[in-house]
């Protein structure tokens, strides 16, 4: 089926119809947007970024929209889509600007007075490849099925959907299997109180 | 976990699936196991951990539409890379002949234009000043190719960075000054300071020349008397030599000696020597041939001085 985006209304309609295929389309839609990637890569230039930076904070940006768009906090009548993600994005890259300046800043102090103490850096909790680390070490024991399994439920593919990708017999069999993986992360993640505690922070 | 409670109990719960009286007695428990309490949250976390998933699932789609939509950029533009090894791998042979075809034709076209349109080859066609029959003469020299040495002029060149123009310079200028010879104008003069009544256009001529005024005797050479043509020529030839314009002198002096009656034809020629000499290196030919019609009379009065020129040319 051919999406067809003319306006903010038809993308926030596909975004909340949780359906994967118009989820991606609309985002599809919306990372090829010239007008917003012009708007983000202007104020990425202002900060002090260049072009390599450009991507990263438009993904990011999207990804944060779809999210709050998903928790209910982005009220269209309020800002158009493009101004609202272009603002998430300019606040994600001036945190992680002042993050990285800090950082520097922390660094020329401790080699100046000698210490050889690892700063940690608060935004780094959010950052991705953090949530990947996270990730890794909550899903690493129940499988590879099980991750890929719950990474299908997660957009919200149907039980039949990832029976399909996933080559399960029918929607039932998905549904048990998914089940088992949903017992088995629960199992793990209740004997490990810090894991439970870094998730609280997200 | 509580024997009484299952993660499917746990999850009714969380999600409202639970009854009123269930949820009680399920809360009660969760007051005293600490067991279940931990695997509630551990449920509570799975959203999170199912956001973390869909970020990284969506991530990873980002990455894919923008390699995507970069690939279709790079084979739309007609410069691909891609596209640009496929047709240089596919022409290559075509483009190495291409090559070398324009190369051999710039050598070609090189050639031609060093032996067929050089300044040289160009000079040499000028024709000769017509004899006009006037009774006043309007000395006007026919249209000049560019003066050679104003063109050297225009290209100064390092004499250090190239020690062999360095070299023939120095050569032709000594030949210039060997060949060179001064011409006594003031026989004309004679009784001429006395008479200023008949003094005409010539003899002031020469009179501003012996004193150097070389721009004012040029002014006055342009109208000079009927029978006096091939004189004012001559003069006019010293004069432009004196000014620098060797090029002119040339012509004028070739003219001058056409003239039957002239007194100075055989001068005239030696004039035109002098002159062509101090064009060299781009006046070699045409000096070559004032030079052969020099040396095929043995009796000519400039015999010795033009085999001794020719000598001097071909050294090296």
């Amino acid at each position: 089926m051919k999406h067809q985006f003319n306006d903010d209304h038809d993308i926030l309609k596909a975004l909340y119809s949780k359906e994967p295929a118009s989820v991606s389309a609309a985002l599809k839609h919306l990372l090829s947007d010239n007008k917003l990637k012009g708007a983000i890569r202007k104020q990425v230039y202002a900060l002090g970024g260049d072009e390599n930076n450009v991507p990263d904070v438009l993904n990011q940006a999207l990804l944060a929209f779809y999210n709050q768009t998903d928790d209910g906090k982005y009220n269209p009548a309020l800002s158009s889509i493009t101004t609202y993600v272009v603002n998430i994005a300019t606040q994600m890259y001036y945190t992680r600007r002042r993050s990285e300046n800090r950082r520097a800043a922390m660094h020329d102090r401790s080699i100046e007075a000698g210490d050889v103490e690892t700063f940690t850096n608060p935004e780094q909790e959010m950052s991705i490849e953090y949530r990947k680390e996270l990730l890794d070490k909550v899903l690493h024991t129940t499988g590879e099925r099980c991750h890929q399994a719950l990474r299908l439920q997660s957009f919200s593919f149907s039980m039949a959907e990832i029976a399909e990708k996933m080559n399960y017999k029918s929607a039932d069999v998905a549904k048990m299997a998914l089940l088992d993986c949903r017992k088995k992360l629960n199992n793990y993640l209740s004997g490990r109180p810090d894991l439970l505690a870094e998730l609280r922070t997200l | 976990m509580n024997p009484t409670y299952t993660f499917e109990d746990i999850d009714d719960y969380l999600y409202n699936r639970m009854s009123a009286s269930d949820r009680l007695v399920f809360e009660q428990t969760l007051q005293t196991d600490a067991n279940l309490v931990q695997h509630l949250e551990a449920l509570r976390a799975e959203s999170k951990v199912l956001r973390l998933l869909r970020d990284d699932y969506l991530l990873e789609q980002f990455a894919d539409w923008q390699s995507e939509d970069a690939e279709k950029k790079t084979e739309d533009s007609p410069l691909s890379s891609s596209r640009g090894v496929d047709f240089v791998s596919r022409y290559r042979r075509w483009l190495i002949l291409t090559i070398v075809a324009s190369l051999i034709g710039l050598v070609v076209a090189g050639i031609v234009f060093e032996w067929f349109i050089s300044p040289s080859e160009k000079t040499k066609t000028i024709p000769v000043l017509p004899l006009e029959q006037k009774d006043t003469i309007r000395l006007e020299s026919p249209p000049l190719p560019p003066n050679p040495d104003k063109q050297v002029a225009l290209k100064p060149t390092n004499p250090s960075s190239n020690p062999f123009i360095y070299q023939n310079a120095k050569r032709y200028a000594g030949l210039a000054k060997e060949t060179y010879r001064d011409e006594d104008f003031n026989d004309v003069l004679m009784g001429a300071n006395d008479q200023d009544d008949t003094v005409n256009n010539y003899t002031k001529a020469v009179k501003l020349y012996s004193e150097k005024q070389y721009k004012e005797t040029l002014k006055l050479l342009e109208q000079p008397e009927k029978d006096q043509r091939e004189e004012s020529l001559f003069l006019r030839g010293y004069t432009y030599y004196q000014l620098g314009q060797y090029a002119k002198a040339e012509q004028d002096f070739r003219a001058s000696r056409k003239g039957e009656n002239f007194s100075r034809k055989l001068d005239a020629i030696w004039c035109e020597v002098f002159s062509l000499v101090k064009q060299l290196p781009s006046s070699r030919k045409r000096l070559d041939t004032v030079l052969q019609e020099i040396t095929t009379k043995p009796d000519h009065h400039y015999y010795k001085d033009a085999i001794k020129l020719q000598e001097d040319l071909e050294k090296k």
